[in-house]
């Protein structure tokens, strides 16, 4: 496998020039921008690059390149497989309730003997994670790891797109295929979060604002078990978000973070929907830990068996609460995961709406609040 | 420093410091922030899991709490409830009238009242210790079918969704009448039963006396009815003394005769014939009571024709008219010919006898699906409605009161029913006073 990465921003242009000698049929172009401003040109300019290759992307809540991590800017990965071949595949959801279809489309449109990994990135905000994911398991089975991400658009909300070919969408998702005996795929996954107190029942709640907790008034609650740390609030809140469950399994498990804190309601904002009669559980995170959390992903990769010292595309995919939590501390988390990794190893992802990753080493699942790392080598 | 914590670790590199270098100030001071920050995240975290735990640790005993006096109210209003209905039960038992036994399916006495109790002659120790078998012992020993007894409750211990109901006996001449049913409960099934004891020993009785004095009536009937046949062929013998006497006296002593002694030979002759026609007809009724007719098909047509023969010049005497109107093709009928011709003459002589000179006297029938209705109207005095019922029994002649020119016997009529139910058929009178009668009988068609 070759590799190079690079960044485009629009008043630098390319950090260095695309090396069009990787395009093939069997090349894979990973591309992830920011979810405003034109990046339209950008993504031509590649494609005419690289005519030949499978080109993939999406909207960014922050792009990772290396160990850094960039707003307004496309992070660029180009991989071209020696001995492998590549696939790529593309699904138009026309609302939430496709999802389940589009993931089998995709699964049918990538499905082969020789399928090993299957990397799939999908809107955020349209296209419900989990659903997509049993879509494609439902008609590829177990074999290959699923991983990936849910496009996000920054801290806003309201418009993801995902890329193929140079083309932008929203509501969509696409997907690539990595076939034969030679391909090594590495994944893992860690959040770094922890739960506390009892579950509860949100018993009082309207689209993303929280009034009560098991009868009683949520904000009061938070505040109880902050003790003195409420001073800090409405910062310290992004340390306590709240764990929802809206029925069993772990794919249920939902991670809500807190925006703002109103006190003459008195009532919490979220950054997404809390639907009354959900079980809710309070959060804590110590940022420390969640760095250690993305480094202790990276080091899962390795198990997977990727080559020591090999060239090694590791894409991150983190969630952006975790961006909300660890601020100007962010890149602490990139440069663990990327240290995690042998020197061979070049990093691009971004931070997403959700993750998805094989869970427990079976099935493929969305996460939250987690760093989720594929490696992609060739043997 | 192989084992450098992973953080610690990081920090270092954060801060630019090089293994083999002496830091610089900056870099120094770079590390000693992040340490600084590390160990203020890990107090704060600390102080974060330790409030949580005593919070939550209140909150999970706040709960329990809870729950725990929920349900202890639960368990306490269930057990009252329980009380108030084990309290309405006893009650209902002790009202009972009658003596009641719950057993449970392993036969154990759950429970009895004190009726119970006192019909069976239960010390009131035994009733409050419930002992099974002591409570048999005592029953056993008083009823009249020990045997059967134990029987009927094996029997219902191995069919246990019966219901049953019987009369126990007792030797000293109660009767208790006994029901007995499963108690079946939700979700569980049969799990005991429930026996009720009625004392009927008077009911008993009283139906013993009336069964006695109907076997007494029954006997001074048949004693009425064997003396009536034996004065009646007693009866017969001097009578046709009497009458062959007049009616010699008639033909050959007459013309020897004042008029008036010849008037009183006719009485003598007259009622000669009235009592010979009474004693004929008790000695007929007798002969009915005992023995069967034999049926066959019989055409009425002509057996209405030739009874309206027998009685034309009697009707004629009265200037009455009979007329016969019986369809050609009316289906035979299945009974005996001489008793239908009897039973013909006596009401067609009965019309006779109460219609007015000038009246009318019809024979009719008409067939009803498996029946054919034979009916004789007259244009006569008519009967009352509530003399109607007593019509048909021994020795009720309506007339006889009030006109003492009608002549009967009182038991025509009485006769005549008897011999229609003997031939399976029915008789009834439509009439009203002054409007005539009409007499029905039916007979069922011969097949």
């Amino acid at each position: 496998m070759r590799l190079q990465t690079l960044s485009y921003r629009g008043d630098r242009g390319l950090s260095q020039p695309i090396d069009v000698a990787l395009d093939s049929s069997d090349t894979l172009v990973l591309a992830f921008g920011a979810s405003r401003g034109d990046l339209r040109h950008a993504l031509r300019m590649v494609r005419e690059a690289l005519p030949l290759s499978h080109m993939v992307g999406c909207s960014t809540a922050g792009e990772i390149l290396g160990s850094e991590v960039s707003d307004g800017s496309l992070a660029i990965a180009i991989a071209r497989f020696e001995r492998s071949r590549v696939r790529s595949a593309f699904a138009l959801a026309l609302d939430a309730s496709d999802s389940f279809a589009i993931g089998q489309h995709l699964g049918r449109a990538l499905h082969a003997p020789d399928l090993r990994a299957v990397f799939v990135l999908a809107d955020g905000l349209k296209v419900v994670g989990s659903k997509l994911v049993r879509g494609i398991r439902d008609v590829i089975g177990d074999r290959a790891a699923v991983t990936g991400g849910l496009a996000a658009d920054g801290m806003l909300f309201e418009t993801t797109w995902v890329m193929h070919q140079g083309v932008l969408g929203s509501g969509a998702a696409v997907a690539v295929g990595l076939y034969g005996d030679h391909v090594e795929v590495g994944y893992g996954s860690k959040g770094g979060w922890d739960i506390f107190g009892p579950e509860r029942s949100i018993t009082r709640s309207r689209d993303n604002v929280l009034y009560e907790l098991d009868g009683k008034p949520a904000l009061q609650l938070y505040k109880t078990y902050l003790g003195q740390r409420a001073a800090g609030l409405p910062a310290t809140a992004l340390l306590f978000p709240l764990a929802l469950r809206s029925g069993h399994g772990p794919d249920n498990s939902l991670v809500r973070t807190v925006l703002a804190v109103n006190d003459p309601a008195p009532s919490l904002t979220f950054a997404r929907a809390l639907p009354p009669g959900a079980r809710a559980q309070l959060m804590r995170a110590n940022l420390d830990r969640l760095v250690q959390g993305a480094s202790d992903a990276a080091a899962m990769t390795q198990a997977g068996g990727a080559l020591l010292g090999g060239p090694t595309l590791s894409i991150a995919v983190s969630c952006v609460g975790r961006r909300m939590v660890l601020g100007e501390r962010t890149e602490e988390e990139t440069e663990a995961t990327l240290e995690a990794m042998h020197a061979g190893a070049k990093q691009v992802g971004f931070y997403a709406y959700g993750e998805i990753s094989p869970c427990a080493g079976i099935a493929s699942e969305l996460h939250n609040q987690t760093m989720t790392v594929t490696t992609l080598s060739e043997s | 420093m192989d084992a450098q914590h992973p953080l610690l670790r990081r920090q270092l590199r954060r801060a630019g410091a090089e293994p083999a270098q002496a830091p610089t100030l900056e870099q120094w001071r770079s590390l000693l922030e992040a340490v600084q920050r590390t160990y203020v995240a890990a107090d704060d975290d600390r102080y974060t899991m330790e409030r949580s735990l005593a919070i939550s640790s209140q909150e999970l005993r706040a709960a329990y709490e809870g729950a725990k006096l929920a349900s202890d109210n639960e368990l306490a209003a269930e057990r009252n409830k329980l009380r108030r209905n084990l309290a309405m039960f006893e009650a209902t038992m002790q009202a009972s009238p009658d003596g009641i036994l719950v057993v449970d399916q392993n036969r154990r006495v759950i429970g009895c009242n004190n009726r119970f109790g006192e019909m069976w002659k239960l010390p009131a120790d035994m009733v409050a210790r419930r002992d099974r078998d002591e409570i048999m012992e005592i029953m056993l020993a008083q009823v009249e079918d020990p045997e059967g007894f134990t029987q009927r409750i094996q029997e219902l211990y191995e069919n246990p969704e019966l219901v049953t109901t019987d009369v126990v006996r007792c030797v000293d001449g109660r009767a208790y009448e006994r029901r007995s049913a499963p108690v079946v409960a939700d979700g569980i099934g049969v799990c005991g039963r429930v026996a009720f004891f009625r004392d009927i020993s008077n009911d008993w009785a009283r139906e013993q006396k009336l069964l006695a004095a109907a076997e007494e009536a029954a006997e001074a009937a048949r004693a009425k009815s064997e003396f009536l046949a034996n004065m009646s062929h007693e009866l017969r013998t001097p009578l046709n003394a009497i009458l062959g006497f007049s009616r010699v006296l008639e033909r050959a002593g007459a013309p020897f005769l004042p008029a008036q002694y010849r008037q009183y030979i006719e009485y003598i002759t007259q009622s000669g014939e009235h009592m010979l026609q009474l004693v004929n007809d008790l000695l007929v009724l007798r002969v009915l009571e005992v023995r069967e007719l034999p049926l066959g098909p019989v055409d009425l047509d002509i057996v209405a024709r030739e009874a309206v023969d027998v009685i034309e010049a009697l009707a004629a005497q009265k200037g009455l008219r009979v007329t016969v109107s019986i369809p050609a093709d009316l289906a035979p009928v299945r009974g005996d010919r001489r008793a239908i011709m009897q039973v013909l003459i006596n009401l067609l002589s009965n019309a006779i006898k109460f219609t007015p000179e000038g009246g009318q006297i019809m024979v009719s029938a008409s067939a009803e699906r498996s029946k054919v209705r034979l009916a004789v109207s007259d244009t006569g005095v008519g009967i009352a409605r509530a003399d109607q019922q007593r019509l048909f029994t021994y020795f009720e002649q309506l007339g006889a009161k009030h006109q003492h020119n009608m002549q009967g016997s009182g038991i025509g009529l009485a006769l005549t029913k008897k011999l229609v139910l003997k031939q399976g058929g029915e008789i009834r009178v439509r009439s009203a006073l002054g409007e005539g009668s009409t007499f029905e009988v039916s007979f069922e068609a011969a097949q």
